[in-house]
């Protein structure tokens, strides 16, 4: 059976309409199940637990980003379920990873069932599937407990379990480690250049004298000092033909 | 010599330091190397490690091959080739299998090169020494 979990900001009246019309799509595919939607007294968390009591064949989360970051989170660690996302709105980069470029995509690829198992990244007890960005300023990072590195310049450190973005290319979903991106961004004096350093690791400890946060998949915020690891072959999920790896 | 493979060998790095980018410990790696910033403590990897002339490093290094620009204090020890490019400067000993030193680089050190004979050389003195007691003993009687 499928769940599909509807996340609260398409509970509006603006987004009837394509609500609508995605119910509408996976009918004629044949792949109704249950719809839930996600409330102010109804978190996704609790919709998520109850129904895996009942062991569902696919749980799959409409919405962006961030209601995909909370379903894989819900799910108790030794869960078997497949994943699925019907991406609506803004905020999509991990959808769009995966091969799925809107949401009448979605349904073919929910029909067409193509599933892959993928690492997952983790950070303090929090699962994310993309990437981890921070802030360079005071950002200190430690390698597998061998050596430190210290960003020296204005700009971001990735720490990417899955990249996506323009760069990203074709990669492997199952290599174990995680990909740390420090870009470093510079005024010379003919114009701005970026400098880039890349490690590759299992483990990493992360801490910002400054006390900022990670953002995790674009959505959620997590404190340091972050103990970031890989989770391998955590997550089965439901991709297209177009997915990044 | 080294330039000729240079962008094959460095074209899936593994690991790369860029310019504004310090690197303090252990820096250990299994691919290839390229490093352009800061690096303190050690660095060692099974693969090709470059240092760019912007790289400043205060390390001892061991490589499969080396090509460095920038500037090392530290000893080198390399399985294959090193080259020193014209803007290297290196304070500490070297050790490779060959080596390739341009006009203009700098080197403060010991060098040393390893090949079959000089590791054979090494082994022999404990077999002579087995050698000589013998003869000292047949000598006694």
């Amino acid at each position: 059976m499928h769940i599909y979990i509807f996340d609260y900001f398409l509970n509006q009246k603006n987004s009837a309409a394509i609500v609508a019309k995605i119910e509408t799509r996976l009918t004629d595919l044949g792949l109704n199940g249950k719809n839930c939607h996600v409330g102010p007294l109804k978190s996704l968390k609790s919709i998520v637990k109850e129904e895996l009591k009942n062991n569902p064949k696919t749980i799959v989360a409409v919405g962006n980003n961030s209601t995909l970051n909370q379903l894989i989170n819900a799910l108790d660690e030794e869960n078997n379920t497949t994943i699925g996302i019907i991406p609506v709105g803004k905020n999509n980069s991990i959808a769009e990873a995966f091969g799925i470029a809107d949401e009448d995509a979605a349904c073919n690829v929910l029909s067409a069932r193509l599933i892959e198992t993928i690492d997952l990244g983790k950070i303090n007890n929090q699962y994310f599937i993309a990437s981890a960005v921070i802030d360079n300023k005071e950002t200190i990072i430690e390698i597998n407990g061998q050596y430190t590195i210290e960003p020296a310049g204005p700009g971001q450190t990735t720490i990417a379990n899955l990249s996506i973005g323009e760069n990203a290319g074709r990669q492997s979903h199952l290599n174990g480690v995680l990909k740390i991106n420090i870009t470093i961004n510079t005024k010379g004096f003919i114009g701005r250049f970026s400098d880039a350093s890349f490690i590759q690791t299992k483990h990493a400890i992360v801490n910002n004298l400054a006390h900022k946060n990670f953002i995790i998949d674009e959505s959620l915020e997590i404190k340091t000092p972050a103990n970031l690891s890989v989770a391998a072959q955590k997550l089965k999920v439901i991709v297209g033909k177009n997915r990044l790896f | 010599m080294f330039k000729k493979q240079e962008i094959e060998n460095f074209k899936e790095a593994e690991s790369i330091i860029g310019q504004s980018v310090k690197v303090e410990g252990d820096f250990i790696g299994q691919g290839n190397m390229i490093i352009e910033g800061v690096v303190k403590g050690s660095v060692s990897t099974n693969g090709n490690l470059r240092v760019g002339s912007q790289a400043k490093i205060s390390a001892d290094i061991a490589a499969a091959n080396a090509l460095i620009s920038g500037e090392i204090t530290g000893n080198i020890k390399v399985k294959g080739d090193l080259e020193l490019e014209a803007s290297a400067k290196v304070t500490g000993d070297i050790e490779a299998k060959s080596i390739c030193v341009a006009r203009g680089a700098v080197l403060n050190g010991k060098c040393a090169m390893i090949n079959e004979k000089t590791k054979n050389a090494a082994q022999q003195p404990s077999a002579e020494k087995i050698e000589i007691k013998q003869e000292y003993k047949e000598a006694d009687f």
